[in-house]
C-alpha cells in the first residue's frame, strides 16, 4: 500500500459520504484528458460539492504531501489535467452553479464546474454574453478556461479569458482560502486575478470566479472567401488589418481542413480552393453596415476565388459549423492526429505555413492547418496512423519542429492550450533560465510542497506513461474539438 | 519621507549598478503621480525617465515595445501616425506620464469601459528583480498563454515587484470618428441607472462617465461618423435631449478627465474602485459628509475624489472603511498613498519575496 492509499482514510473521514471514489473502473474515465497520448490512472477521484470540501481535500493533500490535479470536463489539450502518479484527481463538475448574475454591473459569479456556454445562455436574457468562446465551449468549464487562459476565435478583439475575470475566491495549495480582485474592473495593488489566470492549476483551485459580461453584438456580418493559395488568404488578413478594421474573428482553413470539414458536416465551402478565410464583423448595425462596405472593397482587391456572404443566421452558423467541427472532423481523414497551438507574429503567417508544408514534406506526415489568423494562433493538425510503426514518433517530431519555428519567429509555444505536460520541455526555449527561476519561486510561494498539479508546465523527468491513442471519446461524438 | 535626488541611469547596466548599490530603492518615472513616488528616507530614488524610446513598433501586429521610461505621449504620437491607439485612455500623459509609471500605478481612463483597462493591453515586460537579475515575462504577440502572466501582476504593483525596463503593449486601430454626448441628470442614481441601461444596449459606447458636481453624464462613441450620428439619435430618443459636444469641447472634456485637471491644481486626488451598482450611493454618502469633488468613470467602475485639504483624507478614509471601499491617492501634495489599505496577506508577502528576496523595492 502506498502513502496515498494509507492516508486516504483520513480524507474520507473528513468528507461527506460518496465524495471519494476509489473504484478502478471509475478512475479510468479520469486517466486521460483531451491529449489522449498521455494517460495515468489516479489513485482516487474526489468529487467535492462545496468550497469547504475543496478546502478539506486540498488541506489533506498539503498535509500528506500528496499531489492533486483539479479537473473539469477534461478537455485540456496539453495534458494539463492528466492525473499525477501517486496523486488524486479533484473533479469540480458538481461545483456548477451560477451563483449570481448582475445585469447592472454586467458580471456573473460562477463556480468552476460551470460549462462555458451556460454563462452566455444565462446572460442572454439580459442581452449579455461571455466573450471567451473556446471551440469546446459546449463542454469545457470556466475553471479550466481560467486555468489555461483559454480564448477561442475572438481573442484579437476581446482578449483571452483573463481579460474577462475580475475576481475570484481561491483555495491555495496549502488549503488556505483567499479572495483576489472584486466585481469592479478596477483595483488597487498588483493584479492577482490576472496572475492566477493561466497558472495551469499550479497555484490552487478557484472555487468562485467573477466574470465580466459584454452586451451581445446586435449584428454580425460573416464572409467566407476562398483563395487559390494559402499565401493569398494570409495576404487578405494583412489587407484587412491594414485597413483599420477590427473584426470579431478572422479564421483560415487550408485544403486538407476543408476536406475534413466537408466529409464530416457537408458545410458547403467553395470547391477547389486552397484555403478559405472567414471574416466576421460585429456590432451595432449602422457600424457593421459601414464596415461591410469597407470589407467588400478590401476583399475584392485580394483576388478571391470564391466568396459567400451569410445572409441569414442559419447561413452564418453553417459557415461556423465547418470551422468549429474541423478538429473532430479530421477523424474522417486520418486515424490519429496531434494538434499544435503555436503562435507566430501575424505578418509571418505566410512564411510559417510555407515552413510547415516543408516540414510535412520532409517527414512524410500530412499536416492540416486551421488557425486564428487575426492573432497568429496556429492549430496545425499532424495526421498519423498509430498502427504504423514509427509514425507517432515522426508526428511528434513534426510537432517539435513547428513549435521551435514559432519560438524562432518571436511567437509563443501556446496561444490557448497551455504548456501542460505536452510542451513543458519547450518552456526553456521560450524563457531564459532567470525567468523560469522566477516562475519556480512564484510557484513556490503559492505551493511550497508542489502538490498542485505537480509535474506540469515545468520541465521534469517523471513523465507518465505514453501511449498512442486516437480521438477522445467526446471528440468522436463531435462534442468537443481540439482548439 | 524625503525627497532624495533621483539617480538617472542611462542603461540597464546602470540600473543594475544603482539597484545593487542600494539596500532600498524607490523606482520612479516622471513622478506624475507624486504620492505614489513617496518613499522612506533610507531609500535611493532611481528614475527610469532616461530609459526612453520605442524599441519596436509593428503596426501590422498591433504591438509595440518601448523602454519603460518612454513618455506615453510620445508613444501615442507614433501610434497615431499609423491610425492606432491605446484604447484604455492612459492618464496623466500631458503631465509626462511614462509607460512604466502608468503600469505601476494601474491607472486607466474612461476608454477602459469598452475594451478593458491597462491590464488587458500589457502583454510583455523586461523586469529587473530585487537581486538585479533581469527576466523577460509575457511575450510580444497578442495571444500567448505560456508561463505565468506576470505582466498582469505588474499592473498596480507600484514598483514593489521590480524595476520595469522594457514593456510590450497590444494596441488597436483607431476608429474613424469620435462623438461625445452630454446629458444632464437629476441625480447620481439616475445617472448610474442610465449608465447601466446604456451599457446593456446595442450601442457599444466607448466611454460612459459622470461628473458628479455638475450632474452631467457623458457618453462617447467611436466609429464611422454617420453610424455615430444615427446611434446618437436613438440614444436621444431613449434619454431625452442630448447635447453633442464639438470636437474641441470633447477633447477638452476627456483630457480634463485623463489628466485629472477637473479637480484643480493642488488637489488630493483619490481613486476608488467601485461598480455601476454602488457608485452613486458611494458618491452621495461622501458628498453629504464632506466638501469634495467627485467624478465617476468607466461606467461606475472608478470613482475619482478630489479634495483640497489633506485633513480631508482622514475623513474620506473613514467613509471608505464604513462602506468597505479602498482608495489610492494619486495626486496632490500628500505622501499618503492608500486609504483603508488591506493588510498584506501571506500569499502576497510570499509572492513579493519571490520577486524581491532582499526587500529592496518594498515600501
Amino acid at each position: 500500500m502506498n502513502s496515498t492509499q494509507q492516508a486516504l482514510p483520513r480524507l474520507i473521514e473528513r468528507l461527506p459520504p460518496g465524495r471519494v471514489m476509489q473504484d478502478a473502473a471509475f478512475g479510468v474515465a479520469f486517466e486521460s484528458d483531451g491529449l489522449t497520448a498521455f494517460h495515468q490512472k489516479p489513485l482516487a477521484v474526489v468529487i467535492p460539492e462545496t468550497t469547504e470540501e475543496v478546502v478539506t481535500t486540498v488541506r489533506w493533500c498539503h498535509e500528506a504531501k500528496i499531489p492533486f490535479v483539479a479537473r473539469g470536463s477534461g478537455t485540456s489539450l496539453s495534458g494539463g489535467s492528466l492525473p499525477i502518479a501517486g496523486g488524486i484527481v479533484i473533479a469540480l463538475n458538481r461545483l456548477k452553479k451560477i451563483l449570481s448574475l448582475d445585469p447592472v454591473n454586467r458580471t456573473a459569479v460562477v463556480q468552476p464546474g460551470v460549462v462555458n456556454i451556460k454563462v452566455t445562455q444565462a446572460a442572454l436574457q439580459h442581452g449579455l454574453y461571455f466573450a471567451p468562446d473556446p471551440s469546446s465551449q459546449t463542454v469545457c468549464t470556466i475553471g479550466g478556461n481560467v486555468a489555461f487562459n483559454s480564448g477561442g476565435a475572438h481573442c484579437l478583439k476581446y482578449g483571452m479569458t483573463s481579460n474577462h475575470v475580475t475576481g475570484m475566491k481561491v483555495v491555495l495549495a496549502n488549503g488556505e482560502c483567499v479572495e483576489f480582485g472584486s466585481d469592479s474592473t478596477d483595483a488597487i495593488g498588483p493584479d492577482y486575478p490576472g496572475l492566477f489566470c493561466g497558472s495551469e492549476g499550479l497555484f490552487g483551485i478557484a472555487t468562485e470566479i467573477t466574470l465580466r459580461l459584454l452586451p451581445k453584438p446586435e449584428k454580425f456580418h460573416t464572409v467566407l472567401v476562398g483563395y487559390r493559395t494559402l499565401q493569398a488568404a494570409g495576404d487578405a488578413v494583412s489587407a484587412v488589418i491594414e485597413s483599420g478594421l477590427l473584426p470579431g474573428a478572422m479564421e483560415i482553413m487550408d485544403a486538407l481542413s476543408i476536406e475534413a470539414a466537408e466529409a464530416a458536416v457537408n458545410c458547403g465551402y467553395p470547391k477547389g480552393c486552397a484555403a478559405v478565410l472567414i471574416v466576421e464583423l460585429e456590432g451595432p448595425r449602422e457600424r457593421v453596415e459601414y464596415e461591410t462596405e469597407q470589407l467588400r472593397t478590401i476583399i475584392a482587391r485580394t483576388d478571391p476565388f470564391a466568396e459567400h456572404i451569410a445572409t441569414t443566421e442559419a447561413e452564418r452558423l453553417s459557415i461556423w459549423k465547418g470551422r468549429k467541427c474541423v478538429f473532430s472532423a479530421v477523424g474522417h481523414i486520418s486515424p490519429d492526429f496531434l494538434v499544435q497551438d503555436g503562435v507566430v507574429p501575424r505578418n509571418r503567417l505566410g512564411e510559417a505555413l510555407v515552413h510547415i508544408q516543408e516540414i510535412s514534406r520532409d517527414s512524410g506526415i500530412r499536416v492540416a492547418n486551421v488557425f486564428h489568423a487575426g492573432d497568429g494562433n496556429l492549430h496545425p493538425m499532424i495526421l498519423y496512423d498509430g498502427n504504423v510503426a514509427g509514425e507517432f514518433h515522426r508526428a511528434e517530431e513534426v510537432c517539435s519542429r513547428i513549435i521551435k519555428m514559432c519560438i524562432d519567429m518571436g511567437g509563443s509555444i501556446t496561444g490557448e492550450h497551455g504548456v501542460g505536460m505536452e510542451k513543458r520541455d519547450f518552456l526553456p526555449d521560450m524563457f531564459d533560465a532567470a525567468t523560469i527561476e522566477l516562475f519556480h519561486r512564484i510557484r513556490g510561494a503559492f505551493d511550497p510542497q508542489e502538490v498542485a498539479n505537480r509535474g506540469k508546465m515545468f520541465p521534469a523527468a517523471d513523465a507518465p506513461s505514453l501511449s498512442m491513442s486516437g480521438l477522445h471519446p467526446l471528440e468522436k461524438q463531435g462534442v468537443i474539438s481540439r482548439e | 519621507m524625503s525627497s532624495n535626488a533621483a539617480l538617472q541611469p542611462n542603461s540597464i547596466d546602470e540600473v543594475r549598478d544603482a539597484v545593487l548599490a542600494s539596500t532600498r530603492v524607490k523606482v520612479v518615472g516622471n513622478q506624475t503621480k507624486p504620492p505614489l513616488c513617496s518613499h522612506h528616507d533610507s531609500c535611493d530614488v532611481v528614475s527610469l525617465g532616461q530609459l526612453s524610446g520605442v524599441v519596436e513598433y509593428q503596426p501590422s501586429e498591433y504591438t509595440f515595445t518601448a523602454l519603460a521610461g518612454t513618455k506615453v505621449s510620445e508613444v501615442a504620437e507614433v501610434l497615431a501616425e499609423r491610425g492606432q491607439y491605446l484604447p484604455f485612455d492612459p492618464m496623466r500623459i500631458r503631465a509626462g506620464a511614462t509607460l512604466g509609471g502608468t503600469i505601476a500605478s494601474g491607472l486607466s481612463g474612461p476608454g477602459r469601459f469598452r475594451y478593458g483597462s491597462i491590464r488587458d493591453f500589457l502583454i510583455g515586460a523586461k523586469l529587473m528583480l530585487g537581486d538585479a537579475t533581469v527576466v523577460h515575462v509575457g511575450g510580444k504577440v497578442v495571444k500567448n498563454a505560456a508561463g505565468f502572466d506576470i505582466p498582469k501582476l505588474l499592473v498596480g504593483s507600484a514598483g514593489e515587484l521590480g524595476a520595469m525596463l522594457e514593456v510590450t503593449f497590444k494596441v488597436f486601430p483607431k476608429p474613424p470618428a469620435t462623438a461625445t454626448l452630454k446629458l444632464p441628470c437629476e441625480s447620481s442614481q439616475q445617472a448610474t441607472d442610465r449608465m447601466a441601461d446604456a451599457a446593456l444596449r446595442r450601442w457599444e459606447l466607448d466611454a460612459i462617465d459622470y461628473h458628479y458636481d455638475t450632474s452631467t453624464l457623458y457618453m462617447r462613441q467611436r466609429g464611422p461618423a454617420e453610424a455615430n450620428r444615427l446611434i446618437a439619435a436613438e440614444i436621444e430618443s431613449q434619454f431625452g435631449n442630448l447635447e453633442r459636444l464639438d470636437e474641441d469641447e470633447a477633447n477638452a472634456l476627456w483630457n480634463s478627465i485623463t489628466e485629472l485637471n477637473w479637480s484643480g491644481d493642488g488637489s488630493h486626488v483619490v481613486k476608488i474602485p467601485s461598480t455601476t451598482r454602488h457608485a452613486a450611493t458611494l458618491c452621495d454618502t461622501i458628498a453629504a459628509a464632506m466638501p469634495i469633488q467627485l467624478h465617476i468613470s468607466g461606467c461606475g467602475n472608478v470613482v475619482w475624489a478630489a479634495l483640497t485639504e489633506e485633513d480631508g483624507l482622514d475623513e474620506l478614509e473613514s467613509l471608505l472603511v464604513t462602506h468597505n471601499h479602498r482608495g489610492l491617492c494619486v495626486c496632490g501634495p500628500s505622501n499618503r498613498t492608500k486609504l483603508n489599505p488591506h493588510n498584506e496577506t501571506n500569499i502576497e508577502a510570499a509572492v513579493q519575496q519571490a520577486f524581491d528576496p532582499t526587500g529592496r523595492f518594498k515600501s
